[in-house]
């Protein structure tokens, strides 16, 4: 039996002991190479069973979860200008720079030219 | 009301919230419960999953995959941190559910003996890889058919049954030893 087949004998055979598929697999545990796999899934099959948690955990997950929603919901809205609080500043502080730039900048361009001009006339 | 539909009104309506609380609280408790293998650390867990799924919906976009496989992840996530932080401890034994079958006939050697088996089988399952530890308990303790498990897992049905496979395989050359040591 090469692989491939093995692992469609396993899965078959495991879903039909989890009642997936219809129908008993009576003959697969004659191969021998896999009859540990089959076993193992079996043990499984009677270990790993659903469990149900403590009613009142559930209960009171429950009503916990619908009343911090409901703190949630009573709290002030926050403001646009608070969510991004910082993003804006950062913004502000920069438009601010270039600004101040712009008019150092627009200075000495205005210095440069009256200089070369004085220069030209004289 | 389709699972997108009651994800989007959950997002500012805490009652549908709580509709989709009482879908999956079950489904995580048991993700969460054979994850870490006590009750108490389980309902710690869960309850920290419904907070911060609550917390983080109004960010949540929906692309496709069921609404169940980002729970899970924030579980992964959860549980993730809850091993890390108990690393330097030792681990709970699984509380008796496993070990109580009722209408099962036996000894009290044998039932001691089967209690054994059955931690060693749990214990050996806490030590696979997290995909495979959460396919076996999509596959066994949900029921669920092998395509669906793909989609909760962003993978195909071959490859879940590739997976599978591969698990029962590591799981039994891991028991491998121990099973020789008990003949």
């Amino acid at each position: 039996m090469n692989r491939n087949e093995e692992r469609d004998l396993l899965v078959t055979y495991t879903d039909q002991i989890l009642g997936l598929e219809p129908g008993p697999g009576p003959e697969l545990t004659r191969h021998d190479r896999i009859r540990g796999l089959l076993a193992l899934a079996d043990h499984l099959q009677a270990i790993l069973i659903p469990v149900q948690p403590d009613p009142d955990f559930r209960r009171r997950l429950h009503g916990d979860l619908l009343l911090e929603a409901q703190e949630r919901r009573a709290e002030p809205q926050v403001s646009l200008f608070q969510q991004h609080r910082k993003g804006i500043l950062i913004g502000a502080a920069l438009g601010s720079l270039a600004s101040v730039a712009g008019v150092v900048l627009a200075f000495v361009l205005r210095q440069r030219n009256q200089r070369a001009g004085q220069v030209a006339s004289g | 009301m389709d699972e997108a539909t009651l994800v989007e009104q959950a997002k500012t309506d805490a009652e549908a919230f709580g509709l989709l609380y009482e879908q999956y609280v079950d489904k995580i408790y048991n993700y969460v419960y054979y994850r870490t293998g006590n009750h108490h650390d389980a309902e710690d867990l869960t309850a920290k999953v419904f907070f911060q799924a609550m917390n983080h919906l109004p960010r949540y976009v929906q692309r496709g995959a069921p609404f169940s496989s980002w729970l899970y992840r924030i579980a992964h996530n959860l549980v993730a941190n809850w091993y890390r932080d108990r690393s330097r401890r030792k681990l709970v034994p699984l509380e008796p559910l496993v070990a109580v079958h009722p209408g099962e006939e036996a000894g009290p050697l044998e039932q001691v003996a089967r209690g054994e088996r059955r931690e060693k089988l749990l214990e050996a399952i806490r030590r696979l890889p997290e995909d495979r530890q959460r396919l076996l308990i999509l596959k066994f303790v949900e029921r669920l058919p092998n395509a669906q498990i793909g989609r909760l897992m962003g993978r195909s049905e071959g490859a879940i049954k590739s997976l599978y496979h591969r698990t029962l395989t590591a799981l039994r050359q891991d028991l491998a030893p121990e099973a020789q040591q008990g003949k």
